[in-house]
């Protein structure tokens, strides 16, 4: 006989109880909690939780502010590293920049002025050619892997196949993650947080259909944890796969979540329509066609 | 005996929470659950208000959820209880197994006739001549006692983890909203919603478990 230990109310519960868990899922809930006391006893908690909530006054925890000075010492010497960093950047850019144009003037002066016009023709395409081809929407994309930040949380213990799995990803060694986080079942703790790095994963291998169905987890899953850059991440396998549509709908659903990711979206969703603005009504169309 | 202290049960609610009790409870359901049927079939009252003390707090529980009204919640738990009974009592259920389906099947037909403004009477059945008193002394001292065990547990929690939950179920805003009122990252706060829950009802669990023993101790003794 299968034996619960109350998890599954455990995770979805409080979902329930503010009514954001979706139907399905509601559904299957209640229907496994009058068969399973263990849940039901969860869930009687949750709701007398949520009964007392209603009643309590109300707690008032002065909003955190972040402040320049409170932050640790490792924050600050990895800042004064990456702006000397940039600042070394900038300053070499420049040096290159002006050791070219000082090139070109030196060849321009040295040639006839007769020859600058087959040159041109026969050479390298001019600089104006290579600006002026059109960015592909895929090279938009941004597939870089999202940061993992292992969870500090006490007493939690976490599968064996997942940790092993971030580790791999914390390696940047994608198949082996794939590999790793694809052995843990749909009812472990840690499945959606698997699902979303494994499709982050298969994002950065170009397995884009795959990334899709496994970030789609979780960015159907209401109020689910890293909703938003799932979300983000779908936005960026539709412009992998020049969809710009979709792209644009899964960056308007990060938007309106109003979180991290907020402004990097908004300004990703603002290039994908000046660029097809300024190249063909093609998003347009598809939009109104969607 | 020693199966009444591993089922013991107070009102319907389970205090125990032992996987032995759990999976005794388990057994134990489907088959009071085909005995119920074939009994309130041939008319035992007791096995009606069996029923009732099985049903009613899983019932209480999804109507008060989804309706988020305590008082029409207890208005409607007694429609689905009466019609549950009186289609007990005149056979309807032919699998006798599927008894808990049954039930909530029904609350969720008087949900959906509710929320689509169509309220049907159960009085249009068969109504039971002898009306269940669904008012039990013990399970209103045991709800006052878990009352009492989730107030201790929630003190026990960090005041920020209080506000997010507090904001959640009782203002119902969003992640986003409460990170940008506490200050917070917006995963940081459904991450600590999840855990805080976790911790709420690990803790009753732990009191209620320690009460129970309590409880055993001195039944054993006297």
């Amino acid at each position: 006989m299968k034996i619960c230990d109350g998890t599954p109310a455990k995770r979805n519960g409080l979902q329930y109880m503010e009514g954001t868990l979706p139907a399905l899922e509601a559904d299957h809930l209640e229907e496994h909690f009058f068969s399973c006391p263990a849940c039901l006893q969860v869930m009687q908690t949750l709701q007398i939780v949520a009964e007392e909530f209603v009643h309590m006054p109300a707690v008032l925890v002065p909003a955190k502010r972040w402040s320049l000075l409170a932050w640790p010492r490792p924050v600050w010497s990895m800042g004064a590293v990456a702006a000397l960093l940039l600042i070394g950047f900038f300053v070499h850019k420049n040096f290159e920049s002006r050791r070219s144009q000082s090139s070109v003037s030196r060849n321009q002066t040295t040639q006839p002025i007769h020859a600058t016009a087959p040159a041109r023709s026969e050479a390298a395409p001019p600089l104006t050619h290579a600006t002026s081809t059109p960015v592909r929407l895929s090279q938009l994309a941004d597939l870089t892997l999202p940061v993992y930040l292992v969870p500090a949380l006490r007493g939690e213990k976490l599968d064996a196949h997942f940790v092993a799995g971030m580790k791999e990803y914390a390696k940047g060694n994608c198949g082996g993650a794939v590999q790793a986080l694809a052995q843990l079942s749909a009812e472990d703790a840690e499945a959606r947080t698997a699902a979303f790095y494994e499709g982050a994963c298969q994002m950065h291998l170009g397995n884009y259909a795959s990334a899709a169905t496994l970030l789609h987890k979780i960015a159907d899953a209401d109020n689910a944890p890293r909703q938003e850059a799932a979300l983000y991440l779908l936005a960026q396998v539709s412009l992998a796969e020049d969809d710009p549509a979709a792209a644009h709908a899964y960056l308007e659903r990060t938007i309106s979540l109003n979180g991290d990711l907020q402004e990097r979206a908004q300004a990703e969703n603002l290039r994908i329509i000046a660029m097809h603005k300024k190249s063909s009504g093609l998003l347009q169309q598809k939009l109104d066609s969607k | 005996m020693q199966r009444c202290w591993l089922l013991w049960i107070e009102g319907s609610r389970v205090i125990g929470r032992d996987r032995r009790e759990v999976e005794w409870m388990e057994v134990e359901t489907v088959e009071e659950s085909e005995r119920l049927v074939k009994a309130i079939a041939s008319g035992d009252r007791e096995a009606e208000q069996r029923l009732v003390s099985l049903y009613l707090p899983k019932v209480k529980l999804v109507l008060k959820a989804r309706t988020r009204n305590a008082e029409f919640a207890s208005d409607l738990l007694q429609d689905v209880m009466m019609e549950a009974i009186c289609a007990l009592r005149s056979g309807q259920l032919r699998e006798p197994a599927k008894l808990p389906a049954f039930i909530l099947g029904i609350a969720r037909n008087l949900l959906n006739n509710h929320f689509r403004g169509m309220a049907r009477q159960p009085a249009s059945l068969e109504s039971p001549d002898e009306v269940l008193d669904l008012t039990d002394a013990t399970e209103a001292i045991a709800v006052q006692q878990e009352h009492d065990l989730v107030r201790s547990a929630i003190s026990a929690l960090n005041p920020t983890d209080q506000s997010i939950l507090q904001m959640t179920l009782a203002e119902g805003l969003k992640p986003g909203v409460i990170a940008e009122r506490l200050g917070l990252n917006p995963d940081m706060v459904r991450q600590r919603k999840l855990r805080a829950t976790r911790k709420l009802v690990d803790f009753v669990s732990r009191l209620s478990q320690k009460r129970l023993a309590a409880h055993i101790k001195e039944r054993v003794v006297s």
